[in-house]
């Protein structure tokens, strides 16, 4: 008999909120955490809408200064979520490892913007050899850390000593999820009795550009706070947001052991890939819904559950016009009739796509829903779309009793990620 | 207990050659495969070594020229070794179910290089110029610009392998720097071990050679400085060592479920059955002094494989050639094999190669594969002047014949995130194994 994989502890960060009660809380009220993002940040970009989080002190999580300077946002924002989670737990954190999905460092350029002008020559070219000898002086000698995509795990293993397994899966939108998984995947397997598991994300300048550059985003409004509309007729793309959050992901026989809180089990978890981004929107429709149904199928399977089994779908509903079309159609397809009963709701309407993180805060919003039994709502959602005309629980929160939630998340790479998650009993 | 998991093709790209034999050759002649920096202009900068790929071409599968443009340096290595090592064990994709057939890649974000600065940035920089009131123009009228976030992406290349191999199954991407092929080869151990997948692509790529990692690791001092004699800038364990050499590459492995092997006569190289995997929890930057963390891993890995230290035949070392590495890593070794690590003989093939951070794990792993195929340990070379806290068996200079059954991989990132794989000698009967270990 395979070992069963529980949840034991919960840390979040998030727009909604710096921790995971006052998420919550703005969660089921329909309060948007999408704003203009501070200056330093948006200074002269020619975008700077997103879910941010607002009064971050990462001095209340990191004790020492000195590791605060060395770590970059990301890192702050994991080791905040990983405080969290293991004080929520109260394991042993050398008892643990860390498995986390990230997306990239985004490799900090514009900490090297003044090398690179240190760097031009009169035909605004850069020249190598004014580089070596010019450029490099002006690089902070810290910057290099931001080079390297295990800094998190360094940082945040050191602040509590994690001596376990210590892994990070990457991808553009889906390796919060995924981390989830591989990790209940190493706990079921008897490698380690509990790891923390989650995603991290964060915005800066360079991503928010980038993703503007390739028309991926909403377009700017004087009110940030109702543009991201996942499943309605005007939705018009995606809203960048930032966050992280960690799960303490649990042995059963261990968490027992210890007379640990269980807030739920985990028994599904599928993770494809089918195609890549950049394709017609045509072949990108089709693709979308395959791989999304063949994800949703591979997690009912693996938890042994028929459709009817599931309460409320946590939807990816990323606002993009056609990735809302082809969640609709998967669930449609998998869950037959039964889709026009089951509640799918989007809590990107109110954080954004935290890329990353994305896949883990909204595992903990499942848990959530099904410790306190509410369904979040999708906001701003105000003009049905007849091509997703399912039951998306518009604007208002809803009580339901909930035993079973299925989690997506789908990334722009063509990545898809189900995961399942069951009322302990 | 779990399926048992095989090797049926290696491929590889490094600096010492483009296939594995030449890789092997140069390996076991003592070759360096360290030079100049030929990539871009590094004449002014305080490092202008690393190993280098040289003469590459990507060859094979027919692929759309669009494709190829898409595709980041690492990510050409990376189809190139996949192409070999699916030639090496002779798979036929059109036989193959797609569902039970994944990719598990360590890799590292595209390294950009100055000169694709305005094509990359040019956009975001000009905003930042006029932030700062000055009047800087890119030209950032190319379409590249606007593809480069998710070229750029760690992920890509196991994406655009999906893709091309029609690989349904267990599909991820490790990036823990130095030790993210291990994890990937480890992810994918278990994949085909708990019957999600049958055959699985496992192994990384990587190609750092960029001005902002030379300048990057240069500023941290890790780089070796040994400008003028650069096949020797690279000696792990020796007393005048003064850093790594950067290197890039690409290794390869097929993984296959042993019976699904053997029904289709598969040439069997060797068994992987062990992956451990830790944390120093201690320092950003260095190794423990006494080991421990690294120590973990080992026995981890010893246990995952059912061996005990005295089955262990090589130790093919992380060896990175940075004072902290070499003798930290060399105390854990003690701590795990205890009076055996002196009789063990350990090398290190960043003494040639150089650090192929992302890739180094999965092309190590490859040399040890080859170590127990033709019973040659490749050497340490550089190793001249020892270092008093290095006091191991390193195999210094000169290659070694000796009949290895059993090779531990070390593969230790910077920031302290430990891999270890073993792989052995195929005996088809487990229980005959078990004699020979007993015996």
């Amino acid at each position: 008999m395979d070992r069963r994989v529980v949840v034991t502890g919960l840390g979040l960060i998030s727009p909604l909120g710096n921790n995971l009660k006052e998420s919550w809380q703005s969660l089921i009220q329909g309060k948007s955490g999408i704003r203009r993002v501070r200056s330093s940040i948006s200074k002269n970009l020619p975008y700077s809408i997103a879910g941010e989080i607002k009064d971050f002190d990462p001095a209340q999580f990191i004790p020492k200064r000195k590791s605060i300077k060395l770590m970059n946002r990301g890192s702050q924002l994991v080791a905040a979520a990983a405080n969290m989670a293991l004080a929520d737990s109260g394991i042993n954190p050398s008892e643990t490892g860390l498995v986390l999905g990230i997306g990239g460092t985004q490799y900090a350029i514009e900490d090297a913007v003044t090398a690179i002008y240190a760097s031009l020559s009169e035909d605004m070219t850069v020249d190598h050899q004014r580089f070596g000898r010019e450029g490099l002086q002006s690089l902070n000698p810290i910057w290099p850390f931001t080079l390297l995509p295990n800094m998190a795990l360094c940082h945040v293993s050191i602040l509590y000593n994690i001596q376990g397994p210590n892994v990070i899966f990457s991808s553009i939108a889906s390796a919060g999820a995924q981390a989830i998984g591989e990790a209940m995947k190493k706990v079921r397997e008897g490698e380690i009795p509990a790891l923390l598991a989650g995603g991290c994300d964060t915005i800066n300048p360079i991503c928010l550009t980038s993703f503007f550059l390739k028309d991926l985003l909403s377009p700017s409004s004087d009110h940030p706070e109702a543009i991201c509309r996942p499943f309605d007729l005007k939705r018009d793309g995606m809203v960048l947001g930032e966050g992280a959050a960690l799960l303490v992901v649990e042995d059963l026989s261990h968490a027992q052991k210890r007379g640990a809180k269980i807030y739920a089990e985990i028994t599904g978890y599928t993770s494809c890939v089918y195609g890549l981004g950049e394709m017609p929107a045509g072949e990108s429709l089709a693709r979308d819904t395959n791989g999304a149904e063949i994800s949703i199928r591979g997690a009912l399977e693996q938890a042994g559950i028929a459709p009817e089994g599931v309460d409320y779908i946590n939807a990816d509903g990323r606002s993009c016009e056609i990735s809302d079309w082809a969640e609709t159609e998967a669930i449609k397809r998998v869950f037959g009739d039964y889709a026009y009963k089951v509640p799918i709701s989007s809590n990107k309407s109110m954080t954004g796509h935290l890329l990353c993180a994305s896949g883990a805060v909204e595992a903990i919003f499942s848990i959530m829903s099904i410790m306190e039994n509410i369904i979040p709502p999708t906001i701003n959602y105000h003009h049905p779309d007849p091509r997703c005309d399912l039951d998306y629980v518009p604007n208002e929160a809803r009580e339901k009793k909930i035993d079973i939630v299925l989690s997506n998340t789908f990334g722009p790479e063509g990545d898809y990620t189900s995961l399942i998650m069951k009322r302990f009993s | 207990m779990g399926k048992r998991v095989v090797v049926t093709g290696l491929g590889t790209v490094t600096p010492l050659g483009l296939n594995v034999k030449s890789t092997w050759e140069g390996l076991t002649e003592g070759r360096s495969g360290v030079n100049r920096i030929t990539l871009f202009d590094a004449s002014t900068f305080p490092v202008r070594i690393a190993g280098e790929v040289k003469n590459f071409h990507l060859n094979g599968f027919g692929y759309d020229p669009h494709l190829v443009d898409f595709m980041s340096r690492a990510t050409k290595f990376c189809f190139e070794a996949t192409r070999m090592a699916i030639e090496d064990a002779k798979l036929n994709l059109k036989t193959i179910n797609p569902t039970r057939f994944g990719i598990s890649l360590g890799t590292n974000e595209e390294h950009v290089h100055l000169d694709q600065i305005d094509e990359v940035y040019g956009e975001f920089l000009t905003y930042q110029a006029l932030a700062s009131g000055s009047n800087y123009y890119f030209d950032s009228s190319k379409p590249l610009g606007k593809i480069w976030p998710i070229r750029r992406t760690a992920s890509i290349t196991t994406f655009l392998l999906s893709l091309i191999l029609n690989a349904r199954g267990p599909t991820n991407t490790s990036v823990t720097a130095c030790a993210s092929s291990g994890h990937a080869i480890g992810r994918a151990l278990r994949s085909i071990e708990s019957g999600e997948a049958d055959i699985m692509i496992a192994g990384g790529c990587e190609s750092m050679i960029s001005e902002f990692a030379i300048a990057g690791f240069g500023l941290l001092g890790a780089l070796s400085k040994n400008n003028d004699e650069p096949h020797k800038a690279s000696r792990p364990f020796d007393g005048k060592r003064d850093g790594f050499v950067l290197g890039e590459g690409s290794g390869i492995l097929v993984l296959e479920e042993l019976s699904h092997a053997q029904a289709r006569k598969a040439n069997i190289l060797a068994e992987l059955t062990g992956y451990g995997s830790s944390s120093n929890a201690y320092r950003i930057t260095d190794s423990t002094p006494d080991g421990s963390g690294a120590d973990i891993c080992m026995m981890a890995a010893l246990k995952d494989a059912h061996l005990s230290p005295d089955d262990i035949d090589y130790i093919n070392a992380h060896g990175t050639s940075t004072l902290s590495n070499d003798r930290s890593e060399t105390r854990a070794v003690k701590k795990v094999f205890g009076r055996r690590a002196y009789e063990i003989p350990i090398s290190s093939n960043k003494s040639m190669l150089g650090h192929l951070i992302a890739s180094s794990s999965a092309v190590e792993l490859i040399i040890s594969i080859l170590t127990i195929q033709y019973n040659i340990i490749p050497p340490t070379v550089n190793l001249t002047h020892p270092d008093p806290e290095c006091d191991l068996d390193y195999v210094p200079n000169i290659s070694r014949g000796k009949e290895v059954h059993a090779v531990l991989s070390n593969s230790f990132a910077f920031g302290g995130q430990n891999v270890s794989l073993i792989v052995e000698k195929f005996i088809e009967d487990r229980n005959n194994k078990k004699r020979w270990i007993e015996g």
